[in-house]
């Protein structure tokens, strides 16, 4: 072999592995995707499942984001998708209304598969940079452990806007890229945004295969973003 | 005769707005514009040390507010457990041997509706859910902006919804200073100030997005 071909097998080497992951995310990433809406489902029910089993999880941030997230639930038929709720840790009022919302809507045998999921905080208020990003690295191998247990990866990430979205988003969004799962991720921002997004909407925007804002300032400003109006 | 219900929101003690209204004198002035019955929301802050174990953080600010403003004393009110229902969750009671003031306190309750739906007015913490909560039952209401907050995101809503007519809004910090929120107080329950009605949207947005979402992963 001369030199010219080693460099050719060298270089074609190199580039192998950049252009298959390339098109890969081409391939997931919603973002460079045409929109591709099926309008003739309108219930959950209608979604002809068969006999597999379907499975959504719910991120219940904390306070006003849990709040905001069972009222949208409030108004949505879970049908016969198994749930997995996700909590931070010590946030027990998220796990109360979870607990609550499994108790009014579903029989006990039903909620027999309900998994609960709690998720260490990104970081906490006011720790300094060095820890914060000891914390962050913890908080994303804790996360995967977690995922890993799991019966069932979900069908459908429900997010509406804590910071835990952003790492348990990624990691599913790094899980389908590997094609271990076919995670869809919907993300309502919060009611309280009303002319620019959360951090963690900025970061989501480019990985949520639907992108749902509640106020139009926000639907002008941003071509993905899907304005119904007032969800809660 | 009406019912007032102050919100003040579960996760932070919204103390300056509990500093306004635990008073003698805002009290006094609501037994001026007729207003006999005050529900209190006053928070569920709950503080976690190693040391101390949990403190109720809220629970012991209004308690404090309370005895510093000695409302129990001058209005004569009377704390009766015994008409508390039976229920698990914490409520005081506090009725007046003077008049038919009565005064209702808990620190966070899962069954917010039932007390807003007895309402004529409620003032709210600018909470997203709060003021949606209120407004779908078609309840008048008075937002609260507390700009002292570091993610001050919730404010953006409470002008937006004033801008629409939805609610009147105040900055915590102007209270005390203009004192106008007893009178819009007034002119709400006598109908001088009228809001416009927020729509009731019931449809199941929500559930089809996920239900196109979910024949992706079929």
């Amino acid at each position: 072999m001369n030199y010219e071909t080693r460099l050719c097998i060298k270089v074609a080497a190199f580039l192998f592995p950049i252009i298959v992951v390339a098109l890969r995310l081409i391939s997931i990433l919603p973002s460079v995707n045409f929109p591709s809406q099926t309008k003739d489902v309108k219930s959950i029910a209608d979604v002809p499942l068969g006999e597999k089993e379907s499975n959504i999880m719910i991120l219940l941030g904390s306070g006003g984001h849990t709040g905001e997230m069972m009222r949208i639930l409030a108004n949505v038929d879970l049908g016969n998708l198994t749930r997995t709720w996700v909590v931070s840790s010590g946030d027990t009022t998220s796990l109360t209304k979870a607990k609550d919302y499994e108790q009014t809507n579903f029989d006990d045998a039903n909620s027999n598969k309900t998994e609960y999921l709690t998720l260490h905080r990104a970081r906490k208020v006011g720790e300094p940079l060095l820890s914060s990003v000891k914390s962050t690295i913890k908080s994303f191998i804790h996360t995967l452990q977690s995922l890993r247990e799991l019966t069932q990866l979900p069908s459908v990430l429900l997010l509406n806007g804590p910071g835990t979205s952003v790492p348990l988003a990624y990691i599913l969004f790094g899980m389908k890229f590997l094609g271990l799962c076919k995670t869809r991720i919907i993300y309502i921002e919060s009611l309280a945004r009303v002319n620019s997004l959360s951090v963690s909407g900025l970061l989501l925007l480019p990985i949520a295969d639907r992108f749902i804002v509640q106020w139009e300032p926000l639907f002008y400003k941003y071509k993905r973003a899907e304005y119904y109006g007032i969800l809660i | 005769m009406s019912t007032l219900l102050i919100t003040t929101g579960a996760t932070v003690t919204f103390k300056l707005l509990l500093d306004y209204v635990v008073t003698e004198s805002f009290i006094s002035k609501l037994l001026a514009i007729n207003v006999n019955k005050l529900i209190v929301q006053y928070g569920n802050e709950i503080k976690l040390s190693k040391k101390h174990g949990s403190t109720h953080v809220s629970d012991l600010y209004f308690e404090e507010l309370l005895q510093k403003s000695r409302i129990v004393n001058h209005l004569k009110l009377k704390a009766n457990s015994k008409a508390v229902p039976k229920s698990e969750e914490p409520v005081k009671i506090y009725t007046s041997s003077e008049s038919d003031f009565q005064l209702i306190a808990f620190p966070f309750s899962n069954k917010i509706d039932n007390y807003i739906a007895q309402s004529d007015v409620v003032i709210s913490h600018a909470g997203t859910g709060s003021i949606v909560d209120t407004l779908r039952l078609q309840k008048k209401l008075i937002v609260i902006v507390n700009d002292t907050l570091m993610d001050n995101h919730q404010a953006e809503i409470a002008h937006e919804f004033t801008k629409l007519n939805y609610c009147l809004s105040y900055n915590v910090r102007e209270l005390a200073k203009k004192d106008e929120l007893v009178n819009s107080l007034r002119d709400l329950l006598k109908g001088d100030i009228s809001l416009t009605q927020f729509p009731v949207n019931k449809k199941k947005f929500v559930e089809s997005v996920i239900a196109e979402e979910l024949v992706h992963t079929i």
